[in-house]
């Protein structure tokens, strides 16, 4: 009864009308893609937190009379292996949960610290102008010469393969995307009434900077982060599927696709179930960000 | 107005080669320990070392070691592999062709594809195609290049004896490679080509042409495709780095005999200057690309000539 009678005589006051965050939000709930991005990427963070719990065997207690089971719905499938064991009779779907840390840890890690370091130097950028701008855009368009792939590959070469190495070396190598984006923001509202105003009152750089500019560019640098964990969570399968990511002991995916390759005539299974999840999660993240970038551009909501 | 604009985007393009010489030089000068120990196997003596940093000139001041770097880069000496005791540039020179095949292939396949998926996207805005092309696109972009190679593998090779597992020469052998390569690209321009074309379709030359009773193929072609090509061909050209970096997983699942697999290869037999020369490489032909792009941007958009 109240939302009718507030319809049928509607106050068009300033608070009442639908803020833009809260219209974004909507366009976002409304969004199923989204939602099912968002639910995937919920399981990836329980799992990699629950994995002792949730994984229903040891993901590096070997079996060697068990080895390459195929999962259960194959013909001699047993009951014991749900998603089938691998060349050394470990468990896979264990292996999986728990490979899961490894990618969220990289994808989260990698994505905030370049996301920092994106902040810095394009906020440094944008903001300072003149020499240092043209330095810090100098040494981008040197970085984004090189494959990200190979700038990796090389680096965790000579670093060593290790987690820690790899969140490094990730970290030192997508920071471009982020600084291109803050920049661009800075050159847009640098002259903004409202900008010039709090540079008027008397506020510092850092302050302007902190109060006016980086809230304005948060969101675009949020969407970037989201497309950054899943091309990252993909770069590190991939620098371990080639045998110098993670060590090869460490269950995550990319190493289990490594292992699986050599046993591509018989067992299907080890090398297609972490690609799959791989792209599963991929693909839900990259859904939450279109999702988010939608829900945040007009022009695309209408 | 326009030479000057051509100068300083060639000025920046030389400042980037030189940029990434620093960075390749750096890379193993920069790193904990001593590099002749790196390049050296393990069971290298004492004497063998210290020879080795004399003949690579480790012992010189760094800066004196760049310029000679720097001096042989631009006299095409890239150093000699020490796994196959060859020039560095002769090796890269003999793979190159093989990755210019599939990263060739691969494009033009992606345009093929992409192109119309993303009109007709476009065309039929919100219809059932839209969403599945655009569902698919998403999908497409979000597989994991090396795996799509291996189950391609695992079901057009193992499974169905179709096509060959690996290698180079024959076209039944460049399928797989390429589609595989091909597929985060085509997603992209796929998409690329829906956004541009939308934007397009709702500019007035188009009602206009409409207006004047043309027909619809004509418009969308004639009219809207010609304006919407720019965007898509900056972007098919700066996915070059994506290719080339794609091209290293894909020719190593493959065993195609590309600068990737000999990039690959050099960073497991530790063949320090055949890792420098292939990223070095790798990354003069990202930048001459971009450049190349940004000349044909120019003849593309009268706009930009003329301003």
């Amino acid at each position: 009864m109240r939302g009718r009678s507030a319809d049928a005589f509607p106050t068009p006051t300033p608070s009442e009308a639908p803020g833009a965050l809260a219209k974004a939000i909507r366009a976002f709930a409304k969004n199923k893609a989204a939602t099912v991005g968002g639910v995937i990427l919920l399981s990836l963070v329980l799992s990699a937190l629950f994995a002792p719990v949730l994984a229903p065997y040891d993901p590096t207690e070997q079996n060697l009379y068990q080895r390459l089971k195929p999962p259960m719905w194959v013909g001699e499938g047993g009951k014991r292996y749900i998603l089938g064991s691998d060349h050394l009779g470990r468990d896979q779907l264990s292996r999986l949960i728990f490979g899961a840390r490894v990618s969220l840890l990289v994808g989260v890690a990698a994505a905030s610290l370049s996301g920092l370091m994106g902040i810095l130097l394009g906020g440094v950028a944008g903001y300072l102008g003149g020499r240092t701008d043209e330095l810090v855009m100098g040494v981008a368009d040197v970085q984004l010469a090189f494959p990200s792939v190979l700038l990796a590959l090389v680096a965790v070469a000579i670093l060593g393969p290790g987690l820690l190495n790899v969140i490094i070396v990730f970290s030192a190598t997508s920071w471009v995307p982020y600084a291109r984006t803050l920049r661009a923001s800075i050159l847009s509202v640098r002259e903004q009434p409202y900008v010039l105003a709090s540079q008027a009152l008397g506020c510092n750089r850092l302050k302007t900077f902190r109060a006016h500019i980086l809230p304005n560019a948060v969101i675009p640098l949020i969407v970037i982060a989201s497309f950054q964990m899943a091309t990252l969570i993909t770069q590190e399968a991939a620098l371990s599927f080639l045998g110098v990511g993670v060590p090869p002991t460490v269950p995550s995916w990319g190493n289990m696709m490594a292992d699986g390759r050599e046993y591509l005539q018989g067992a299907w299974w080890l090398s297609t179930l972490p690609g799959l999840t791989l792209m599963t999660v991929v693909l839900g993240i990259n859904f939450l960000g279109d999702g988010l970038r939608n829900a945040i551009d007009p022009l695309m909501r209408s | 107005m326009s030479g000057q604009l051509l100068l300083r985007r060639l000025i920046r393009s030389v400042l980037v080669l030189l940029g990434t010489t620093v960075v390749i030089f750096a890379t193993i000068r920069v790193m904990p320990g001593d590099p002749a120990r790196l390049m050296l196997p393990v069971d290298a003596t004492n004497e063998d070392v210290e020879r080795f940093r004399e003949k690579m000139g480790f012992n010189e001041p760094v800066y004196q070691q760049y310029a000679s770097y720097l001096r042989g880069v631009l006299t095409g000496d890239l150093g000699r592999s020490m796994r196959y005791r060859r020039p560095v540039l002769e090796l890269v020179l003999e793979r190159l062709p093989a990755t210019f095949e599939l990263a060739g292939v691969a494009s033009f396949l992606a345009v093929l594809f992409a192109v119309p998926a993303g009109i007709i996207s476009a065309i039929k805005r919100d219809s059932i195609y839209d969403n599945a092309f655009m569902f698919l696109s998403v999908s497409a972009q979000s597989v994991p290049i090396f795996w799509l190679g291996i189950v391609m593998i695992l079901l057009f090779s193992v499974q169905l004896h179709w096509l060959p597992t690996s290698g180079r020469g024959s076209l039944r052998q460049l399928i797989m490679p390429s589609i595989a390569l091909a597929t985060y690209i085509t997603a992209l321009l796929a998409r690329l080509t829906r956004s541009c074309m939308l934007e397009v379709l709702t500019q007035d030359y188009v009602r206009t042409a409409r207006a004047k009773g043309l027909r619809e193929l004509s418009v969308t072609c004639r009219h809207a495709l010609k304006n919407a090509v720019v965007p898509i061909v900056t972007v098919l050209g700066l996915q070059i780095g994506t290719l080339l970096g794609g091209s290293v997983i894909i020719e190593t699942v493959f065993a195609w005999p590309g600068i990737g697999t000999l990039a690959v290869g050099a960073i497991y037999n530790r063949d320090y200057p055949l890792v420098q020369g292939t990223v070095l490489v790798t990354a003069v032909m990202f930048v001459v690309t971009n450049l190349a792009v940004d000349l044909l941007y120019l003849y593309l958009d009268p706009r930009i000539r003329y301003r």
